[in-house]
């Protein structure tokens, strides 16, 4: 019985041992292996989807766990976690503006949390059991680390004007509200319903469909006075055009590297999310990448002045139009 | 051998042993009776160590190997008696030469010898009580301690029981013997003890006894006037 | 010890749900590998490849579930059976006996997980599939990490805890196990103490999806992470160390 208790505490240490060895690991390899992937894309090909723009030129901070792995030239350090919750997001830390990431697994994670909210709660719950699990594609993973470089970018380089121009009355919980509130609101709602189907179309044939999308874009701001008070409906367009031009860019971004990446399937559902209408700041940030990718279509050099100038990208496109 | 001084023992607020006193000698067959819910079995089992008491001590030899005969023994089906024997005798850890002579031997014992080999799920009430008292000789135990081992028996199981049990008294074995069937403890038990609501109330020395002792008397007696 | 162990895996296997399990490894096998039955997301699953990992999933589940059903009762009907009570007197100690108990059922568990997918192995041979066989044994024998864990905790849990409470405690357990990244992802995502006392809370479930992930890994990619299968083993082994204290009163 003695040497059995040995044996059985010999197994127990080997597990512990073993475990802390482990433990004592930086970041985990799938991880690694991804944001190298995402330097790996050439500059020249960046320079095309953003000029100017530098993917590496900022820390990527990427939590696992309680730790948060910092890269910056290659070289790996950890520290505390900076920011108190898991967020995919650009941050200013030490007066260096940061990526920040959660890991793959719990990104992938917070996808299904999201699709089982919205609608699949079944397939959240079969997901669990699943072998692949909630495995998020490399691609997306790596177009949404280039949707927060977009971001660091931004903040970089044009933080008075895009973040610091909100007006000090400014509540978006508010605003979100009231725009939530148009689903009850039969023909202003079909007319947004026209609308993202017009952007859809026009995305793949502006020269047969942007007209249109204009038309109804405008007519269907005109119909929120019926509905709202001025000073609300402005607040209502400001918040439109600040998502499709900071967030909509960003999911441009995105969709672009996810395209570089060659996982096209994955790209086009991007694109035909455009058409849906659903609730929430998602929305602009789908309308944001499709006017974005007009804009391509309209102007090489949209690019330059799009952070610089207060100019929203819907006004831009009625200009180039 | 085994001495309980006091023995105290509550059960969900009721006391079930209440001081209880007695001595058991090496080489006596000794009776335990009472009526239902007298303490009999949780006495036994605070002998065996499957209950902790909450009052008194009982002294015994710490290397005393004590062998138990459950009233409902339970073996697993697909077993052969043998293999149970085999099976318990290693959990004691006979050597396995040892394990296999004793386990012939104490099945010969019981009368089981020529149904070893059975699976023990086809085996009788009277076969399974016999095989409870074989597992229980394993080792040599320096007590015996069967439980109720007549119970469920026909007239002729009983009778085989009470003539292993005399046999096993003429090897001289230490048994404390716990029955509701008086006739048979009086024709095997040296002394008995009654017991009711886990009080001594009467210990009779039945080998004094001239032939004048009836226990059947003498068990109604010792509980008239107490509440059961 | 070791012959307490045995019984109890002899048992089981007189039980036959080791036959039963089996043989329903082999209906599944069947179902899953031929036909046009199987779509997932509503697209169809036809190369047999894609359909191993489903095979894999769905024998996983009902191993773990089978380590529930397994692992429930042993202690309980001894106890009632009062083969406790031979044993015991036997100046065997109790801690030994539960712990021989356990580890019983962890390898009739693990027998029983390995019987459901002997049929998938006996698939990928008949198909010839033999550059398959390593990754896919390889991926069975991470997933059957999860069933000596659950088999493990439901086995102590039944020392002291009743039967109807213990079954869905392992079940609750087990399906907060399978969930547990996704609520590890939301627990971090919380902030203030609410989110500290969640993940203090998770830190006593099993992470059943750590390792399911990782057999996912050894069957797609080769590259097994190590740490959540030695994590998890640890858990095991805290849970049958643990039936050496649990106490019961009375036996």
């Amino acid at each position: 019985m003695n040497r059995f208790k040995v044996i059985y505490s010999v197994i127990g240490i080997g597990l512990v041992v073993t475990a802390l060895l482990l433990a004592s690991r930086g970041l985990p390899e799938a991880d690694r292996n991804l944001y190298e992937k995402a330097c790996a894309i050439s500059t020249r090909t960046i320079y095309q989807i953003w000029p100017d723009f530098g993917f590496s030129d900022y820390p990527m901070a990427i939590r696992s766990g309680d730790k948060e792995f910092v890269i910056e030239d290659g070289i790996e350090t950890s520290r505390r976690p900076v920011l108190p919750v898991i967020a995919a997001t650009a941050y200013r830390v030490d007066d260096r503006i940061n990526i920040f990431m959660p890991s793959s697994t719990d990104m992938a994670a917070l996808g299904s949390i999201m699709e089982g909210i919205t609608s699949r709660s079944e397939m959240l719950f079969v997901k669990g059991f699943s072998m692949t699990q909630n495995k998020m594609s490399d691609e997306q993973y790596i177009g949404i680390m280039y949707h927060e470089a977009l971001h660091a970018f931004q903040l970089d380089h044009h933080e008075l004007l895009l973040f610091q121009s909100v007006p000090i009355d400014y509540d978006e919980n508010d605003i979100l509200e009231m725009i939530d509130s148009i689903d009850e609101i039969k023909p202003l709602k079909r007319l947004y319903e026209e609308e993202l189907d017009a952007l859809h179309d026009a995305v793949f044939n502006p020269d047969e469909y942007l007209e249109h999308y204009i038309s109804v874009r405008e007519k269907r701001t005109e119909m929120l006075k019926e509905y709202f008070g001025l000073d609300d409906v402005k607040k209502i367009i400001f918040l439109e055009n600040y998502y499709e031009k900071v967030e909509g860019t960003a999911r441009y971004m995105e969709a672009n590297v996810i395209m570089t990446l060659g996982n096209q399937t994955l790209y086009y559902e991007y694109l035909a999310g455009i058409q849906d209408y659903i609730t929430g700041k998602e929305r602009y940030y789908r309308s944001g990448m499709g006017l974005a990718l007009i804009l391509d279509q309209l102007s090489d050099d949209w690019k330059s002045s799009v952070f610089t100038k207060s100019e929203s990208l819907f006004r831009k496109i009625q200009r180039y139009e | 051998m085994i001495t309980c001084n006091e023995i105290i023992k509550h059960y969900d607020g009721k006391k079930v042993l209440d001081g209880l006193s007695f001595h058991v000698k090496e080489g006596e067959v000794f009776g335990l009776l009472g009526p239902n819910g007298a303490g009999k079995t949780t006495t036994i089992k605070a002998i065996l160590g499957l209950t902790k008491l909450d009052g008194g001590e009982i002294k015994k030899n710490p290397e005393l190997h004590i062998g138990y005969s459950p009233e409902t023994p339970y073996f697993h089906p697909f077993l052969s008696a043998y293999e149970v024997m085999l099976f318990y005798a290693k959990i004691q850890k006979i050597p396995a030469q040892l394990a296999v002579q004793q386990t012939l031997e104490f099945l010969k014992v019981v009368g089981l010898e020529s149904e070893m080999n059975k699976k023990v799920k086809k085996y009788s009430k009277g076969m399974l009580q016999r095989l409870a008292v074989a597992q229980a000789l394993l080792g040599e135990p320096g007590l015996l301690i069967l439980d109720e081992p007549s119970s469920g028996l026909d007239a002729f199981g009983r009778v085989e029981m009470k003539k292993m049990i005399l046999r096993l008294k003429r090897e001289g074995r230490t048994i404390i013997l716990n029955s509701h069937i008086l006739s048979d403890v009086e024709s095997v038990a040296d002394r008995v003890m009654i017991i009711n609501k886990g009080r001594l109330v009467r210990s009779v020395n039945l080998n004094h006894d001239d032939g004048s002792i009836n226990l059947e008397n003498v068990f109604l007696e010792a509980l008239k006037g107490e509440s059961l | 010890m070791i012959p307490i162990t045995q019984i109890v895996i002899k048992e089981k296997l007189r039980n036959k749900i080791i036959y039963v399990f089996g043989l329903l490894g082999a209906i599944l096998m069947v179902l899953i590998s031929t036909g046009n039955g199987l779509s997932i997301n509503g697209i169809r699953v036809t190369d047999f490849e894609q359909r191993v990992p489903v095979a894999i999933a769905i024998n996983s589940f009902i191993g773990c579930l089978t380590a529930i059903i397994i692992s429930l009762q042993t202690i309980p009907n001894e106890i009632e059976r009062k083969t406790t009570h031979l044993i015991l007197s036997r100046r065997v100690d109790r801690g030994t006996y539960m712990f021989a108990l356990s580890m019983g059922n962890i390898s009739a568990s693990v027998m029983t997980m390995f019987a459901l997918n002997l049929s998938l192995f006996v698939f990928i041979a008949l198909l010839g599939r033999f550059d398959l066989m390593v990754s896919v044994l390889w991926s069975t024998t991470i997933m059957t990490i999860n069933v000596i864990a659950l088999s493990a905790i439901v086995s102590t849990l039944s020392i002291s805890v009743p039967l109807f409470i213990n079954a869905i405690l392992s079940i609750g357990i087990y399906f907060l196990g399978v969930f547990h990244n996704l609520l590890s992802t939301l627990t971090n995502a919380m902030e203030g103490p609410s989110g500290q006392v969640y993940g203090f809370l998770l830190m006593v479930i099993p992470n059943f999806s750590a390792v399911q992930k990782q057999a996912a890994n050894a069957l797609i990619s080769g590259i097994v992470d190590f740490y959540p299968l030695v994590v998890q083993l640890i858990f095991a082994y805290v849970a049958v160390t643990l039936s050496f204290f649990m106490f019961r009163q009375e036996v």
